[in-house]
């Protein structure tokens, strides 16, 4: 069966046609309309989460935990660039969309012929990369409306029409002379697409935007540090979560000392969800500026929280800060992850996340209730534990680095990389478990007093990383001597690990489970590994072009499931592949450094797609 | 440190081994032409042609047509290999077993560092010791903590052999720009030429990663002698 290209004009004028008879509905409002409906349709991906909850969950099962062993590569195709490749396929009706690094090119591939049906470059100045800290990745498009939304390095937002790659409107969101870059995948809100940027290494001041699909005008933006106004929170009705009362006047200015919330940091380079129900949109910020805690005293708030927002005026209902006074380098980037669970017997709307900090935060996602807080990595020691009364980490002093400064304060756990990165877990509603892709890397850390210079790299420490201590709960293979990553199954009502999958490098690569009882993730050595929902057993691997970075997404396409991954190997992961990031003055832990990672990967971006041999698919349906 | 002397003081021996033989070739060669071009990068290239510039900038185009590759206008001017170190290949720390000789003739040489190896953890003057801390805050977010590179930074261990002082100064303080004409990929190093914290200590940055390139000191955080 042929499916019509969702976003194509008959099926739009089909919808408006109906619309138009009830209520005189703008083009925008159906690509709110268009994109809820497509979102739940197993068959498409058509944003970076598979749908606005970000549980990278697909009803597909035909591929399923019986025969995913027979899995086999169906066709590959090289994007034609290196260098890191994050995020993933997107697939509407008969075309997949893809994306590159820096140059940033997107591609529309034909399912059916699997030919190119357009491409497009944009022209970017290079001197951008310089001003990237970590590689020149991009994680990914997004769909509304008939477009094609890509967010460019050098913070130009562009909508593309997704039939002929034509430029529809193009937005600057940021500076980078400033150093002010883009690495974030938008996300279309009802008539709107929102969108992040990078830069927290460079004493950025973070925000959120928000552009008109229609025609690219701005519609609002939020800072991450400053003045109340300008961060669209309001004093006396934005709650604090950590406290449960609202925010009160200048919550940010009397987190920092004089103007230092003007280079504070708090950028959004991470994942956005959605609840339509609850009309919120969440995301996370990251690190303040500079990387030494002792030039910048206070909160530093909001960097390092999490910020539920409206997403028509950009308000911020509630906002939660993890790490208060950041002293590690934990960005609160990473994806916030919307489901519904039973906590102490009651079903609760919650938002779950793994922080970079080292715990897995449940809270209610309406009004940012904490619920839990445990480490997901038993190893973590920054901190014991989050107090539940002040929902503020209980920092342990032997870790801290503040007052530290020219002191090489040695063997924090997680190291800046955090237990986790920005790679996002899935959830299975059905085995009602996250799969956490995770790192289990340690480091020193020595601050030192640095002064700021517009776009240039405002840092102030200098870290050495190694693998973690050997420890590991519930693995269900045997561990790494050097272990640097660890694939996790979290429960997150009782705040446990399920399982463990122990793997050499750091897992950096997205999550995806799917109804058939099955968890797909990457390694950085380049293996695609299919693991069982319930027990973590490995069902199947296969060793593609490059390591992999990107995230694991899926597809039906003619009657058949299909799973595709980008190879590429890179971003953060990619400092220490030629680097080594673990030699320390003892030459410690060299063993078990990224470094090894060039024995057995080199660059180059592919993706590869998978799917069950005809027999073997004809056999489920059969069933 | 507790947890990695507990974790890993048993694997010392294993640890140092493969260190000295592994080869590192990934980083982009250093024999890319150079495009500088920082004739367009002020805030006025960024901002204001973005409106207008920026529309047509982008290309869309069909299956059949070439891909567009951009900002070639300096092109022209590129020099070839600033540094003549030709094909680099290998680690220089596999050197770094003589470290007695390495760091007396480096003192004879008149080399910019002090260093001595002798007793498993690498002892150097102060000016490597800062060199150190300084490559490490500003320099190996993208060039690596080592110094040998990263999947987007080339090695400097290697860019540094056969590179005269003069030609490293300058590259840090201008930037270099480079466009590998194989991949089409490009490699940029800021300019840090107003940057205090780098210019103040570039000479202590050379002295260390001269002691890397040369193989006479190890990877890591070196101990004060």
């Amino acid at each position: 069966m042929k499916k019509k290209y969702p976003g194509g004009k008959s099926q739009r004028l089909l919808i408006g046609g109906l619309a138009a008879s009830v209520f005189m509905l703008s083009d925008a409002s159906l690509a709110n309309q268009e994109l809820l409906e497509l979102q739940k349709d197993p068959s498409q991906w058509v944003m970076w989460g598979g749908q606005y909850n970000g549980q990278r969950y697909s009803e597909l099962d035909q591929i399923n935990k019986s025969n995913v062993s027979q899995l086999q590569p169906d066709w590959t195709f090289s994007t034609g660039v290196l260098r890191g490749h994050e995020g993933g396929p997107l697939v509407l009706g008969d075309t997949m969309y893809i994306q590159t690094p820096f140059p940033n090119k997107v591609i529309a591939i034909d399912l059916n012929t699997q030919e190119i049906k357009w491409k497009y470059e944009p022209s970017q100045n290079p001197q951008v990369i310089g001003v990237m800290c970590c590689d020149t990745v991009n994680r990914g498009l997004a769909y509304a409306d008939g477009k094609i939304f890509l967010q460019q390095a050098d913070t130009t937002l562009v909508a593309l029409d997704a039939e002929s790659g034509q430029v529809a409107w193009q937005s600057i969101n940021g500076d980078p002379s400033k150093g002010q870059t883009a690495t974030n995948a938008p996300l279309v809100v009802k008539d709107k697409v929102i969108t992040g940027i990078s830069g927290g290494e460079f004493g950025v001041r973070g925000y959120l935007t928000a552009y008109n699909i229609d025609d690219g005008k701005l519609a609002w933006r939020a800072y991450s540090t400053g003045p109340d106004d300008s961060m669209l929170v309001n004093p006396d009705e934005t709650i604090d979560a950590a406290t449960g009362q609202p925010v009160g006047k200048d919550s940010s200015l009397k987190s920092w000392e004089g103007d230092q919330w003007k280079i504070g940091g708090g950028t959004t380079w991470g994942w956005f969800t959605y609840d339509p129900e609850l009309d919120l949109v969440y995301y996370g910020t990251g690190n303040p500026g500079t990387w030494n805690p002792t030039q910048r005293p206070g909160d530093n708030k909001w960097s390092m929280s999490l910020f539920a927002r409206d997403p028509d005026t950009g308000e911020a209902k509630w906002v939660y800060q993890m790490t208060p006074h950041d002293q590690w380098d934990y960005d609160g980037v990473n994806e916030k992850i919307l489901v519904d669970q039973e906590v102490d017997g009651e079903m609760r709307k919650l938002v779950v996340h793994f922080d970079r900090n080292g715990f897995a935060y449940t809270q209610d996602r309406e009004t940012g209730e904490l619920l839990s807080a445990n480490k997901y990595d038993q190893d973590i020691n920054w901190a014991s534990s989050v107090d539940m009364e002040t929902g503020r980490p209980v920092v342990n002093d032997q870790y801290a680095t503040v007052g530290k400064e020219d002191v090489n304060v040695e063997g924090i756990c997680p190291a800046a990389l955090g237990s986790k990165d920005q790679q996002p877990a899935s959830f299975s509603p059905k085995t009602g478990l996250f799969y956490v892709p995770t790192n289990h890397v340690c480091m020193d850390y020595e601050p030192y007093q640095v002064d700021y210079t517009a776009g240039q790299p405002y840092v102030g420490a200098t870290l050495s990383m190694y693998p973690g201590p050997g420890n590991i709960t519930n693995p269900v293979k045997e561990i790494d001597a050097n272990r640097m990553g660890t694939f996790i199954a979290w429960d997150a009502t009782a705040g446990e690990i399920k399982w463990s999958i122990p793997e050499r490098f750091s897992v950096w690569s997205g999550a995806l489970a799917t109804a058939g009882d099955v968890v797909f993730y990457g390694t950085l050595e380049g293996y695609l590994k299919a693991v069982d929902a319930n027990t973590g057993e490995e069902l199947y691997s296969f060793k593609t072009p490059s390591g992999i970075i990107g995230n694991v997404n899926t597809w039906s396409h003619d009657g058949k499931q299909y799973i595709g991954v980008l190879s590429g190997i890179g971003g953060w992961a990619g400092i220490g592949m030629a680097a080594g990031l673990t030699e320390s003055t003892e030459g410690l832990g060299a063993v078990g450094g990224y470094r090894d990672l060039s024995n057995y990967t080199q660059l180059g971006g592919v993706l590869t797609v998978f799917t069950l041999p005809e027999s073997a698919a004809k056999d489920v349906a059969a069933n | 440190m507790a947890i990695r002397k507990h974790a890993f003081i048993t694997k010392l021996c294993l640890a140092l081994t493969p260190l000295f033989i592994s080869s590192i070739v990934i980083a982009q060669g250093s024999d890319d032409p150079v495009v500088n071009d920082y004739s367009n990068y002020g805030a006025a290239e960024y901002s204001d042609s973005s409106s207008e510039a920026n529309t047509s900038a982008g290309t869309a185009s069909t299956a059949s047509s070439e891909p567009t590759v951009n900002d070639y206008s300096n092109y022209g001017a590129a020099e070839y290999g600033s540094s003549d170190s030709g094909a680099s290949q290998g680690d220089s720390s596999e050197q770094a077993g003589s470290e007695n000789t390495l760091a007396n003739s480096a003192q004879a040489g008149g080399a910019p560092y002090e260093v001595d190896c002798s007793s498993g953890a690498c002892k150097a003057n102060e000016a490597v010791v800062l060199g150190y801390q300084k490559f490490v805050g500003h320099c190996s977010q993208c060039h690596g903590e080592t110094a040998e590179g990263s999947t987007f930074a080339p090695s400097l261990v290697q860019q540094l052999k056969g590179m005269d002082k003069e030609t490293f100064v300058n590259i840090v303080s201008n930037g270099q720009t480079s466009m590998n004409p194989g991949t089409g990929t490009y490699s940029v190093m800021p300019p840090w030429g107003s940057n205090k914290s780098v210019m103040d200590n570039i000479d202590s940055i050379w002295a260390f990663l001269k002691a890397r390139s040369d193989g006479a000191l190890k990877a890591g955080r070196p101990e004060q002698m």
